[in-house]
């Protein structure tokens, strides 16, 4: 099943990901380098293989030779792209689930990263990093993405500090976090973005809400569970308690939002019920425009 | 209503009750991301206007007050064993009971009212019974379920005249309660309607109802009457008519004797003032007395009791002094004998002595003897010489000429308020003093008129010896002659006229084998035995040929309101059932607004 249907493929190939030069990797990608000054010029042609980035083919060799050849550069430094989505429990909730939306918008930036010969991983999390995606080059692996995708459920708890902590182990370059997730755990995110800056990441976040999270309409005597940790709580609502609920909330977004931006990152509000265009417009609100090829 | 309805009922409603608490209060279930931010928002949340308690609270407070009123309407709960069980009423009908309220209707009316309300109450879940304290306690309504059982004892009570014995009422309602409960803990209550403090300790639990409030009152303290000693027939009523108010006050005094006033006056009395009046009639037969106060007024006020406007008082038929006259033909003081109305005399010759003895003469109250003596060995305790004899009481000496009578023992009742000084004597035997002797005329160093009193085992003697015949002296010619020999007679029988006072309430009164007995109203009274074991109703009664006055001045006094009280002589342990359903009510109650709010609570 695809995640990225035609129309959002097409509305993503007009958009890229601008990455702040400070956060690239060793790799060819589609991002200057801050090395860039010390020379990348074209090396030398080498056969074209099934699978290579069609983009790099020498197409005046070809008309040339009628032979297919990779325009081989100096190496050029590519991004990391980590997009961590969250699948605590917590992103079932929601018309269409908030995981449904994160789905794709972690697919979109991925789909992005790769057509810019950037490496992207995509690392699930809940109370920890679940198992990631291997890292995704090329165009060809969006199939790949799209079978990671479809297995992700999401369950269990969240610990988004534990989960920042193992990625800085298991991947120590620098590059663009992007963190899909609903936010909904009242503390551990303002600290684990303020981590991300500190550990040179660009982040950004992208807050995925649901009508349940931002306007509970709710009455009467309810016995609540904790989608992530099944915890119980019996109350009586009310509008005063309502009313509370949705200032806290807010206080909490707005810490992370606060906490994202002091690290340098950009806080993204999209929720789940717009279009799927309107999503992905507003996940990439402020990203360059495709330059011409 | 059956038993076992009202437990079926209690059960049924005990379990809509839990059903409809089982089904209200389950709450839905909702999935939330986080339960943390809700906990919080609680934590925070502080109502505005109270308005997320409010309700609930008021709910509550309503629900309390239903139940409340459900058991107290229901269960009526009050101290001690509560309203399950016999409910004895002791209603107090004493004296005071007949005073009339301010607000309308006597004190007894209210009470009665009292005793139909509680009948209708207490005959729903249990039984009744009612105790008339009068001056003697007895049952006036015996054990019953039924409220209209109430009526007939009810429409004949009234009050009695004499205090009310409030003690015995109240132990007799207690072993009628202990009794009725299987002589177990009592099970029931006695209720007091009074006007005095209830002193009495019982086992069974008890409410006292205070009736009567303070009352102003104008009555009769004392009523007496009394014959005259120096004026045969004559007698003297006396009645003292008392203020109990602070204020000032009239009445109007009437004493009769029978339908003859004898005494018809108003008089005015200050604050707390008492005014004696006295009244005289004459007659030697029985006199019926009656006194009452009409017409009573009191500044600011009014009189509220009508039983002590009344008073009884009998004075008894004069009796004839009997008097044997010994003599051979003495006009004078046969004359002087006859003009005395209360003497009933005999004749007899100085011969018919010889006859008599003792025992005969006893049946006399007096003797006198004109120039004669009683025979040797015949003694009477009360005798009157005229003209002695040498055989005679008194030792005799000379004969005295023309005696001038140079002393007069003023002082004596013989001869008191009598003048002698021109008394003129043909001739008088002197008389040798004895010692005790009181020398009443005396002729230079020689008595010639002694009295003499002694005592001995027998009783009392006394003898009065004039040594003169009528015949020598021109005493008996003037006024003062009868009026000596009726004091002599006075004296030497010495019949001293009892006070004849009412009895007093409460006594008993006996009619004998034969004797017709009468109330105050001339109606016949069938006694058993002829006894009525306590007379409540003051008034003259008749037995037979006699009548006897009860009376309740000596109860007279000021009307204080009703007093409050009541001693136990051990409390239940447990409250009333009604109590502890209604506690335990208010616990579920507390417990469910408590659940109701855990989230809070936590």
């Amino acid at each position: 099943m695809r995640v990225l249907d035609d129309a959002a493929r097409r509305l993503l190939d007009r958009l890229a990901l601008h990455v702040k030069p400070g956060a690239t990797s060793t790799r060819q990608g589609g991002h200057r380098s801050p090395v860039l000054a010390s020379g990348v010029e074209f090396a030398d042609h080498r056969a074209y293989v099934p699978g290579d980035d069609f983009r790099r083919i020498d197409w005046k060799k070809f008309a040339q030779g009628g032979n297919l050849v990779l325009r081989q550069f100096e190496e050029e430094r590519d991004a990391r792209i980590y997009v961590m989505l969250d699948l605590s429990g917590s992103m079932a909730r929601g018309k269409p689930s908030k995981l449904e939306a994160a789905k794709k918008i972690g697919a979109a930036f991925a789909y992005v990263g790769m057509k810019r010969f950037d490496r992207s991983i995509v690392i699930p999390f809940g109370d920890d990093l679940e198992r990631a995606s291997r890292p995704l080059r090329a165009a060809g692996d969006l199939p790949e993405v799209d079978r990671f995708l479809s297995e992700c459920t999401a369950g269990g708890p969240t610990h988004f500090p534990q989960a920042v902590r193992t990625l800085a182990e298991r991947w120590p370059k620098r590059g663009l976090v992007v963190v899909v997730s609903d936010l909904m755990k009242p503390d551990g995110f303002p600290e684990a973005f303020r981590t991300l800056g500190a550990l040179g990441h660009e982040l950004r976040v992208v807050h995925l809400s649901c009508e349940e999270d931002r306007h509970p309409k709710l009455e009467g005597e309810l016995e609540l569970f904790d989608a992530e940790t099944g915890q119980t709580v019996r109350l009586r609502m009310n509008k005063d308690l309502i009313q509370a609920y949705v200032k806290v909330v807010d206080r909490h977004l707005g810490d992370c939002r606060d906490a994202c931006r002091r690290a340098g990152g950009r806080f993204v509000d999209i929720e789940v019920e717009a279009s799927g265009e309107a999503m992905l417009k507003k996940a990439f609100a402020g990203t360059e425009k495709k330059k011409a090829a | 209503m059956p038993a076992w309805l009202v437990a079926v009922g209690i059960a049924g409603a005990l379990l809509a009750v839990l059903l409809l608490y089982l089904l209200r209060r389950t709450p839905r279930a909702q999935v939330v991301s986080n339960v943390e931010f809700w906990l919080k928002a609680l934590e925070n949340s502080r109502p505005k206007w109270l308005a997320s308690f409010r309700i609930p609270l008021i709910a509550l407070l309503l629900s309390m007050l239903v139940a409340a009123a459900i058991v107290f309407l229901a269960g009526d709960p009050r101290f001690g064993a509560g309203v399950r069980g016999t409910t004895v009423i002791v209603l107090d009908v004493g004296r005071t009971m007949g005073a009339r309220e301010e607000s309308g209707g006597r004190r007894i009316d209210h009470a009665v009212a009292e005793v139909r309300r509680w009948a209708e109450r207490t005959t729903i879940t249990g039984e009744l019974a009612i105790v008339r304290a009068g001056m003697r306690a007895s049952v006036l309504l015996p054990v019953t379920d039924a409220a209209s059982d109430l009526e007939a004892p009810l429409a004949s009570l009234d009050t009695d005249d004499g205090p009310s014995d409030l003690d015995a009422a109240l132990a007799l309602a207690d072993e009628i309660v202990v009794a009725r409960s299987g002589g177990a803990a009592p099970i029931g209550q006695i209720v007091v309607l009074t006007d005095h403090p209830v002193r009495h300790a019982t086992r069974t639990t008890q409410v006292v109802l205070p009736i009567g409030t303070s009352a102003d009152t104008i009555g009769i303290a004392s009523f007496s009457a009394r014959r005259v000693p120096t004026a045969v027939g004559e007698y003297t009523a006396r009645i003292a008519v008392r203020n109990y108010a602070a204020r000032e006050g009239h009445a109007h005094v009437v004493v009769r004797d029978g339908d003859v006033p004898l005494l018809d006056e108003t008089i005015q009395l200050g604050g707390h003032e008492e005014r004696v009046l006295s009244a005289e009639g004459f007659s030697s037969a029985r006199a019926e007395l009656s006194a009452e106060l009409t017409s009573i007024g009191i500044a600011g006020s009014s009189d509220a009791l009508d039983v002590d406007d009344h008073a009884y008082a009998v004075v008894d038929a004069l009796e004839a002094t009997r008097v044997l006259f010994v003599t051979d033909g003495d006009p004078f003081v046969e004359a002087a004998l006859t003009a005395h109305p209360g003497l009933e005399v005999d004749r007899i010759g100085t011969s018919g002595l010889a006859t008599q003895t003792t025992a005969s003469l006893s049946h006399y109250h007096a003797v006198v003897l004109d120039h004669a003596a009683l025979p040797a060995g015949v003694d009477h305790a009360a005798i009157v010489v005229f003209d002695p004899i040498d055989r005679g009481p008194v030792a005799l000496g000379a004969t005295l000429r023309n005696p001038r009578i140079t002393g007069v023992l003023g002082s004596h009742p013989v001869i008191s308020g009598l003048r002698f000084d021109t008394v003129h004597l043909d001739s008088a035997r002197a008389i040798v003093e004895a010692s005790g002797d009181d020398v009443l005329l005396r002729s230079g160093d020689r008595a010639i008129a002694v009295a003499r009193e002694a005592l001995s085992l027998a009783g009392r003697s006394r003898l009065v010896v004039f040594g003169f015949a009528t015949s020598a002296t021109d005493l008996v010619r003037g006024e003062s002659f009868p009026l000596l020999v009726h004091h002599a007679l006075a004296w030497v029988t010495d019949r001293a006229e009892p006070t004849p006072l009412a009895r007093r309430l409460g006594g008993s009164l006996l009619a004998e084998a034969g004797q017709e007995l009468r109330g105050p109203d001339g109606e016949p009274i069938d006694a058993p035995a002829g006894l009525i074991p306590t007379v409540a109703r003051a008034g003259l009664y008749h037995v037979g040929g006699r009548a006897i006055a009860y009376g309740g001045t000596d109860l007279a006094g000021p009307l204080g309101a009703g007093a409050t009280g009541g001693t136990f002589l051990t409390e239940s342990e447990l409250p009333p059932l009604a109590v502890m359903v209604a506690i335990g009510l208010l616990l579920f109650m507390l417990l469910e607004w408590a659940l109701l709010h855990r989230g809070r609570l936590e």
